[in-house]
């Protein structure tokens, strides 16, 4: 089949699907699924009762059919195409079976099975398929280029950076779609079942990962002689994207209509970042680098940057999933989503402020070391003083705001964070004994405790688990990147594993660490605060940590090493993204 | 019946692997950093070995609690 019909079939097939959404809601909003009680049609209702809105009921009917076809026909189309082969045929069956349920969904709700569950799945059903479609048809316009084109140094970290913030994208816009869409189907739903976020929130956080992409995408990419012109859409029109996201989180607030704007804005939002997503992965271009950007940035936005950099932003992005995730998971249910972003907040003050307070103590260390040396203080741009007051002043500023608007406990257990990691770690044992790893990563533990108490005001067993948890998780982690930088620490003094008892030594405990770790992960179901979901994510991830960790003490080369470290932090976050999960769907 | 099994294999493995960490420790004392260069600094063994020690009391603890909280 030529591919110009293909696509026409597929584009026929999404239209068809978006009808079938907008008029649903339609449906929902003039309640007119009440006038129309047989399925598939309700002609007997139509000649008899003379009710108008039986005709909107049909329409939406005639809409699901006419998708229906198109689907499966698009299905056909994929599968018999020979320039198809792969990814497109699989997203293709997927978006079938999802229509297929959506539609069977639907006859259940028109039959009176009375199940909440078939009337979220009747427009999540829709939704899903209309993902698929969306993907299949980027896979289809965007082929995988003959020869892809390998970046290096900066430019390739643009892209790795641009590509996963437009797949974070498309996966927000998808959650914001099943959220939005469960509260369309069932009116006052406003918490879409085992999405573990209400609808505005979910459509904030697309609204800003959205904002964040178009920027980006019109600042960075740059097309090359080879870019389609598909592609070319994406730096010029990007700031659609933001736009979409604002309109569906305007129709969050309008009443009775605005659930119709937020879907249709949503929707489209959702297929936009999907095919924004695969352009960004197929497509060549070139990116500005952010060398360039700095060197044409004015001087205060340097300072700000280099101010922001002192936070250890990228670091405290881990502490803060884990205080998030544990929010979600005590024994008092779900927190308002006010008191989540003051402790998100408060938590990134007092985290920020160790931090900076470490870079002035530490620019010693840094200087010597090259992970370090080009951070503000080791560099000269910002004074060891200067960090400290701006650290200190961080620091007073998430006590107050975790003991304002969260809990006094809170505030407690950041304030020992804040000593801890800046004072007994930074200025103490990281510069006198090899256990500094291991006593100070009760540091790295404790902002599970402040998302503990900041929801529940105490402190419980399942709370110190969770320290526990990191704190064995801890050593394996920054053990790996000291067996790689280890020559770094040497010359700078600090007296890391490697450095002092070899790497033998330190392969043999990161197993052993590992170990202990995977165990202590199985206790929150021990003890009954989790189940079985969080069990079974529990143990395949841990089987995995020591799959890695045995690699480094078996074989132990750089590629086993930085296996390991770069699956300790993805480890972290899953355990706690499960432990939500588990809640969240067990209860 | 699933709790106690968890716990238990959970105990073993968290208890047990104590004891080459503390093995370890012990090492490090009897045999101070035989490879560590010159400009870093020497830590007291016997307070590295305090360290493994207290870890280990705690995460016992850890586990007694645990076993009172047993379903």
């Amino acid at each position: 089949m030529a591919a110009r019909s293909l696509m026409r079939i597929l584009l026929v097939g999404l239209g068809l699907t978006l009808a079938t959404i907008i008029s649903g809601a339609l449906v929902t909003i003039s309640a007119s699924a009440t006038v129309c009680s047989s399925w598939p049609l309700c002609l007997e209702e139509l000649v008899q009762s003379q009710n108008p809105l039986v005709w909107i009921s049909l329409l939406h009917r005639l809409f699901v059919a006419l998708a229906l076809l198109a689907v499966f026909a698009g299905l056909v189309a994929v599968w018999r195409s020979s320039d198809t082969a792969g990814l497109p045929r699989i997203t293709a069956g997927i978006a079938a079976a999802f229509f297929l349920l959506q539609a069977l969904a639907g006859a259940l709700l028109v039959w009176g099975v009375p199940a909440m569950v078939a009337d979220v799945w009747h427009l999540s059903g829709a939704l899903l398929a209309f993902g698929a479609q969306s993907l299949t048809i980027a896979l289809i316009a965007v082929p995988t280029p003959a020869t892809p084109e390998r970046l290096a140094g900066r430019a390739a970290q643009m892209q790795r950076r641009l590509r996963s913030l437009a797949w974070w994208s498309a996966a927000a816009a998808g959650v914001a779609a099943l959220a939005i869409g469960a509260r369309s189907v069932v009116p006052g739903f406003g918490m879409m079942t085992a999405v573990p976020t209400n609808s505005v929130s979910a459509v904030g956080f697309a609204a800003l990962l959205s904002v964040w992409m178009a920027l980006e995408a019109r600042r960075r990419l740059r097309p090359v002689a080879e870019t389609p012109a598909l592609a070319l859409a994406l730096p010029r029109y990007s700031l659609f994207l933001p736009a979409l996201a604002l309109l569906a989180l305007l129709g969050a607030f309008i009443p009775v209509a605005g659930h119709l704007i937020s879907l249709t804005a949503i929707a489209l939002l959702w297929a936009a970042t999907i095919i924004a997503a695969v352009i960004l992965q197929r497509v060549p271009f070139s990116f500005a680098t952010a060398t360039a950007g700095v060197r044409s940035q004015p001087a205060w936005r340097t300072v700000v940057a280099d101010y922001i950099s002192l936070t250890k932003p990228k670091v405290i992005s881990l502490l803060l999933v884990t205080t998030l995730t544990t929010m979600f998971i005590t024994e008092a249910g779900l927190p308002s989503w006010w008191l989540v972003i003051w402790t998100m907040i408060g938590g990134y003050l007092a985290a920020g402020g160790a931090g900076a307070i470490n870079c002035a103590f530490d620019s010693d260390i840094d200087i010597n070391m090259g992970r370090t040396s080009r951070r503000p203080v080791p560099s000269g741009r910002i004074s060891r003083r200067a960090a400290f007051i701006f650290g200190l002043i961080l620091s007073v500023l998430s006590i107050i705001v975790l003991w304002v608007f969260t809990t006094p406990l809170a505030a407690f257990f950041a304030l020992l964070g804040i000593i801890y990691y800046a004072w007994f770690y930074t200025g103490w044992l990281k510069r006198s004994t090899w256990q500094n790893i291991i006593i100070g990563g009760g540091a790295g533990a404790i902002p599970p405790l402040v998302g503990w108490t900041a929801v529940t005001g105490s402190v419980s067993l399942m709370a110190v688990v969770l320290f526990a948890i990191i704190f064995y998780w801890t050593p394996p982690h920054f053990w790996a990147l000291a067996l790689v930088k280890q020559k770094d620490y040497a010359r700078a003094g600090v007296p890391m594993l490697p450095v002092v008892a070899g790497e033998a030594e330190t392969r043999w405990q990161i197993l052993v660490y590992s170990a202990i770790m995977v165990a202590v992960s199985l206790l929150p179901v021990a003890i009954g605060a989790m189940s079985w979901i969080y069990l079974i994510g529990a143990v395949v991830l841990g089987l995995r940590f020591m799959r890695d960790a045995w690699a480094v003490w078996r074989v132990g080369d750089q590629a086993a090493i930085w296996g390991l470290y770069k699956y300790s932090l993805l480890y972290l976050a899953l355990v706690f993204a499960a432990m939500v999960a588990d809640r969240l769907i067990i209860g | 019946m699933i709790a106690w099994l968890i716990f238990w294999l959970a105990a073993i493995v968290a208890i047990g692997g104590q004891i080459p960490l503390i093995l370890a420790a012990w090492r490090l004392y009897r045999q101070p950093f035989q490879q560590a260069p010159a400009n870093v600094p020497r830590s007291d063994g016997r307070a590295d070995l305090g360290w493994t020690i207290l870890t280990a009391l705690a995460t016992l603890a850890l586990f007694g609690a645990a076993y009172l909280a047993l379903p």
